[in-house]
């Protein structure tokens, strides 16, 4: 058993990470033990990450114990770069949580102030060097290896490794000592991928008093989308999916996301979008900022798209009706789901499972019309039900009678055979058994079905028959 | 006095309707003219809910459904073991360019968007066919979101005897059975036969003389046609002739 983390109290004891446990005891037998849950910290982070959404849209978790936040252009809503620091540590005090913060050009020198910095942990443009001079040689994020190696050389300060040629140094240590060196001054660029992407468009609202009524959160829902459809009308772009993050004052997030089905920035049409996922919204015990996103735009001409509502009679909307549709297919597209919202399209296929595509409406091609070989069913099932057939079936006919759904057809006339074969391009269990021959049958009341037989004999021999599809 | 009675009829369905009289929103013909004499405003009212039952809900509904020049929205239960087929409803005269069909994943989610689809004027027709019958207050709610968007729905019901709407709040329902018809000289090639019946129309049923109509769809021309032996009036010219001749 070994330590894994220590408060404040425990360090002043003497104790480090990293020993045992029962050393630990030894030295401090005081000490209050919990089992450690990496888990549950990479959880923590990872909230705490998503919380720093409130400063930038731009934050990742770092290490076991980091966050990183890129401030560019950010630090003005907070007044200031120091006073976002500060806002930022502060806040994570009042969680009860031990923070240290540095603000810096490159993620080496921010990493390295916030690790080993004292005092200023802000850095001007450029005051890299200066800033880092006095710092450990570890605060550059190298392995325990170098840092030892580099000490027993008298190398202690990163100050020390400016002056040194960078061909002997990168000889003994190997690559990774100068480049983070030269990483943390900026000569070389160091790249950090962000948790998730941060979209191109985003708005932000803080409050002065957090907020927790149902009203309040619509106002500023409101407030949002006109900042944001404003942003989006400069771009000429229309939004396919916004997410809505609400900072509540415990420090943890909630959020809503909407999509729809072609660009839209309707600020109104979108608000009604969201409404029905507010409520199922948790202030807790108050919002105190709020942002508005949009990670996926895609190009939308100036004219605003808005439903056309014509005197009724005179409705003239032609096979293209998606404009018009647009607001109410994403609305039902936000609960039902998009891919639960379909268009029926011609495919060339003779086989008729796949003669009649279904794709989701915003991928609609308006294609052209159905083969008209034969007669065709209102309903396809899903999958062919195997009948019972009653009495001897001729070679080349129908069955007199089927019993379906426990249910006994008599059968009063027929059509056919179709005979419809596998697409031999593309095998698949359903077509396994060879091609079919389609009858449409009608039974005694009137009620007309589309059955086929297989033309492969099972091994009993009898030829199966199945129902594929109804006329009604 | 035909005119009084006229008068009068007019000002309760002007109650009925809350001063949103559906008659106002217009009919849409079906194309038959002995059927749509028979019909208050001239074919089936628009802006309306209408129940479609019977053994030929599904074939009837797409044929009325592809009457109406607009968008469809067709509410379909995500469980249904059959599928809507395109050449299917293509040939009963439905354009499947016009239509989205709305997989829904429970009844609930069906009333839902049949609502929201008969409140948003963009659409012209809502077809749904829910699993159960529909309580009384979402009937009414139906049919009052038809009333307020204009649009017109069509409730399915197969083959159950009771009807799948509380019976106060449907404008009118139908009952569509298929008649054998497959291999009859007078029957068209592709087609379909059926005995429309209508059990209820608002704006009085009593005075409808005739309720029951057998006809012939044709999947060529896209046409109704009166079977003859269908009582009363005489039959169509078309089949009339084609059953002399």
């Amino acid at each position: 058993m070994l330590v894994s983390a220590l408060n404040e109290a425990a360090q002043a004891a003497g104790l480090s990470p990293g020993m045992a446990l029962a050393d630990a005891r030894a030295v401090a037998p005081a000490l209050a033990t919990l089992p450690a849950d990496p888990a549950a910290d990479a959880a923590l982070l990872a909230r705490i990450a998503a919380w720093c959404g409130r400063y930038t849209p731009w934050t990742t978790p770092e290490g076991e114990d980091g966050v990183w936040l890129d401030a560019t252009g950010c630090a003005h809503l907070f007044g200031g770069e120091r006073a976002m620091l500060r806002d930022l540590l502060s806040r994570l005090a009042g969680f009860g949580m031990t923070a240290r913060g540095a603000l810096a050009d490159t993620p080496g020198a921010a990493w390295a102030l916030s690790h080993y910095g004292e005092g200023n942990r802000i850095v001007p443009p450029g005051g890299a060097g200066k800033a880092l001079a006095a710092l450990p040689v570890a605060a550059l994020r190298l392995e325990p290896d170098a840092v030892a190696g580099l000490r027993r050389l008298g190398l202690k300060r990163i100050g020390d490794l400016y002056a040194l040629p960078r061909a002997p140094v990168t000889l003994r240590f190997g690559d990774a000592v100068m480049r983070r060196l030269a990483q943390a001054q900026g000569r070389i660029a160091e790249p950090v991928s962000p948790g998730r992407p941060p979209p191109r468009f985003r708005a932000r609202l803080a409050f002065a008093e957090p907020v927790g009524r149902a009203d309040d959160i619509a106002e500023a829902l409101h407030r949002l989308l006109h900042d944001l459809c404003e942003q989006l009308d400069r771009a000429q772009q229309g939004c396919r999916r916004l997410e809505l993050t609400l900072y509540r004052v415990d420090g943890s997030v909630q959020g809503a996301a909407v999509g729809t089905a072609y660009p839209a920035r309707d600020a109104a049409h979108l608000a009604r979008l969201f409404a029905e996922r507010l409520g199922h919204l948790d202030p807790g015990f108050g919002v105190e900022m709020a942002t508005l996103g949009a990670p996926v735009t895609e190009p939308l001409a100036p004219a605003q798209v808005t439903a056309q509502v014509t005197a009724p009679g005179t409705r003239n909307i032609g096979p293209k009706p998606d404009a018009a549709l647009a607001p109410l297919l994403d609305r039902l597209g936000n609960r039902l789901g998009f891919g639960r919202l379909v268009a029926l399209e011609p495919f060339e296929s003779h086989l008729p499972e796949r003669a009649s595509r279904a794709v989701p409406v915003a991928e609609r091609g308006h294609a052209g019309d159905w083969r008209r070989a034969a007669p065709r069913p209102l309903r396809l099932l899903s999958r062919p039900e195997p009948l019972e057939t009653v009495s001897p079936v001729p070679e080349d006919g129908p069955p007199a009678a089927f019993l379906w759904r426990r249910v006994r057809h008599r059968l009063r006339a027929a059509e056919g055979p179709e005979r419809i074969s596998p697409e031999w391009w593309r095998p698949g269990p359903a077509w396994a058994r060879g091609p079919r021959d389609y009858w449409r049958v009608e039974d005694e009341e009137g009620r007309r079905f589309w059955l086929f037989r297989e033309t492969q004999p099972r091994r009993d021999g009898a030829p199966r028959w199945f129902l594929h599809g109804l006329f009604a | 006095m035909p005119h009084t009675l006229s008068a009068l009829r007019a000002a309760i369905a002007r109650i009925e309707r809350g001063g949103t009289a559906a008659a106002q929103r217009g009919a849409v013909p079906l194309g038959l003219a002995a059927i749509d004499d028979a019909l208050p405003g001239g074919g089936l009212a628009a802006g309306a809910v209408h129940e479609v039952t019977g053994s030929a809900a599904g074939g009837f509904a797409a044929m009325l459904a592809g009457r109406f020049a607009g968008p469809v929205l067709w509410c379909v239960m995500e469980r249904s073991p059959t599928d809507l087929y395109g050449p299917g409803l293509a040939a009963f005269g439905l354009d499947t360019r016009r239509l989205v069909v709305a997989r829904c994943p429970s009844r609930q989610d069906m009333l839902w968007a049949m609502e929201e689809g008969l409140r948003d004027p963009a659409l012209a027709v809502v077809a749904g066919e829910p699993d159960r019958a529909i309580a009384l207050t979402a009937s009414r709610r139906l049919q009052l979101a038809a009333e307020t968007g204009g649009v017109t729905g069509l409730v399915l019901r197969h083959g159950a005897e009771d009807g799948a709407l509380s019976p106060s709040a449907v404008f009118s329902r139908w009952r569509a059975e298929s008649l054998p018809a497959l291999g009859a000289l007078s029957a068209p090639a592709e087609g379909a036969r059926w005995r429309l019946e209508l059990l209820r129309c608002r704006g009085g049923i009593g005075e409808i003389q005739q309720r029951t109509w057998t006809v012939d769809w044709c999947d060529a021309t896209r046409d109704l046609s009166l079977v003859s032996g269908s009582r009363h009036r005489p039959a169509a010219a078309g089949t009339a002739e084609r059953l002399a001749g």
